[in-house]
């Protein structure tokens, strides 16, 4: 009893996580929205129908605002609506130019559509300036993904 | 330390030159640097942020509690036996639910924070003898609708919360989220004359009022408030947050351990040593090497220690990543019971 008295506040914590977890797991199989994770570090996120929902939500409350057109920008590129996509892409930029995540979708995309290598390799190269810890896996993302077309310096930054 | 006079009266949580450096002068400078790091550094900025002030302020918690036997004494069984419920509870989520524990630990650090600088607005009625008995309450409610108001309606926050929704399958529309803003400004505006009221009828009532608390609840508040709504860059937030949120706390545990040995009420060699004017070289020393230590440790480097046979699989990724977020948890829970003002050990310290 004594015992129960002294973790009464973290024993309701880890019940409500035990509660979480539960729902958390009913909701993913009933709906099957999240993708899996890429790694240990990774988490999951929305995919298809439930991301395009989720962001037409956000461009209609932030029309202007980063996150609402990066992932409305994500939703256009996995359907394959690369023109599309590209607009919300560029417009994420104009508000936030640190995002990893948006950095990386947009020069794949530019990629995708066949771009300049020159306006590429502007993209990729902030990437890498911006996050240093995964320069490397960007460069070999990049370098593999363009056939060897965009080249990457050493110690440059 | 405090100051005389019929209706205001100052009193400082360290003194004068002090607090206006740490509690009223940090939030500032802390806000034009992350605007500036916002602008100029790497993301990696942030990762640096965490490295330098977030993890040390978690190291001064340890010390305090595990460097006193009188401190460890009070609440031996929560010392003991919170860290490994924890820790167990933080890699189990992480490994099956990873949406649950983001959700409790960002829940939890917001609660966190907003108590933080409640706390410290106690510690300056304290310090002052200010306040009518029904300020605490009052402070507390203000702290808990202006900060929840500011995680509802600010256009960085709104977009975290709509997606987390999402994630969890409860979508809700663009009318829904405008009406859970107007409800919330409107809760925020009612109470903000509520507490508004509530200092006048304290003044009314021949209570005095201590200007410094108000002055850095007004500068705490204005960090958040700028922040979350005229950036979306989350980093910038989170520079500013955990600067003003890390090195306050950093600095209360100095002084609260240095005014315990100074008043004979420490009972630990090492804190003795480290609450030393001269000896605070030592003191930022040992978070910096407990940062570097941990760094280690939540990032996978402790697999070359292994001699190859551990820490080569996916579990063990996971687990250095879940200590970030378990430390993080024992820190908030051992917060919640170790600082209530009211209590004559803790006021010793203050």
């Amino acid at each position: 009893m004594r015992y129960i008295r002294a973790f009464k506040y973290l024993l309701v914590i880890m019940a409500a996580g035990a509660a979480l977890a539960f729902f958390e797991h009913q909701r993913e199989n009933e709906y099957g929205h999240l993708s899996e994770r890429t790694h240990a570090r990774a988490q999951p996120a929305l995919k298809g129908e439930s991301l395009q929902e989720l962001a037409q939500v956000l461009l209609e409350l932030y029309p202007e605002g980063a996150q609402s057109n990066l992932l409305m920008g994500t939703a256009l590129a996995e359907k394959g609506e690369l023109t599309a996509a590209r607009v919300h892409l560029e417009k994420a930029l104009a508000a936030d130019r640190h995002n990893q995540q948006l950095l990386f979708l947009y020069a794949r995309l530019l990629l995708d559509m066949d771009e300049d290598t020159k306006k590429i390799q502007v993209v990729v190269d902030e990437l890498r300036r911006l996050f240093p810890r995964t320069r490397q896996t960007v460069e070999e993302y990049f370098s593999r993904a363009s056939r060897g077309e965009l080249k990457f310096d050493e110690g440059v930054y | 330390m405090s100051q005389s006079s019929p209706l205001i009266r100052s009193g400082y949580i360290i003194d004068r030159r002090q607090d206006f450096v740490w509690f009223l002068g940090l939030p500032i400078a802390a806000l034009v640097f992350a605007l500036i790091s916002g602008q100029y550094l790497p993301g990696a900025a942030l990762a640096a942020i965490a490295l330098w002030v977030t993890i040390p302020h978690h190291f001064v918690t340890w010390l305090r509690i595990y460097g006193s036997p009188g401190e460890f004494a009070r609440f031996k069984e929560r010392f003991i036996w919170g860290p490994v419920l924890l820790i167990g509870f933080t890699y189990l989520l992480l490994h099956y639910a990873p949406l649950s524990l983001v959700l409790i630990v960002t829940l939890w650090d917001h609660q966190h924070s907003l108590m933080q600088q409640y706390g410290f607005s106690r510690v300056y009625d304290f310090k002052a003898k200010t306040g009518a008995p029904s300020t605490a309450k009052f402070d507390l409610y203000f702290s808990w609708i202006f900060f929840v108001n500011m995680l509802v309606v600010s256009p960085l926050f709104s977009t975290l919360w709509v997606r987390m929704l999402h994630e969890w399958h409860l979508p809700i529309s663009t009318a829904g989220v405008q009406t859970v803003h107007q409800i919330s400004w409107a809760i925020t505006i009612v109470y903000g004359f509520v507490w508004l009221g509530h200092i006048a009828w304290t003044l009314r009532q021949g209570y005095a009022l201590n200007p410094l608390k108000y002055a850095f609840l007004g500068v705490s508040y204005f960090l958040w408030y700028f922040t979350s709504f005229t950036t979306e860059y989350l980093l910038v937030y989170a520079v500013a947050h955990r600067i003003m949120h890390g090195v306050q706390y950093i600095v209360m545990v100095y002084y609260y351990n240095r005014h315990k040995v100074e008043r004979g009420a420490g009972d630990s060699t090492i804190i003795s040593y480290l609450a030393k004017p001269g000896n605070i070289k030592a003191f930022l020393l040992m978070c910096g090497a407990y940062a570097l230590v941990f760094h280690a440790l939540s990032e996978g480097h402790v697999r070359d220690f292994g001699f190859g046979i551990v820490g080569f699989n996916t579990n063990f990724d996971l687990f250095s990543y879940s200590l970030l977020s378990s430390f993080a948890l024992i820190h908030y829970y051992y917060d919640a019971f170790i600082w209530k003002v009211r209590k004559k050990d803790v006021q010793e310290g203050l």
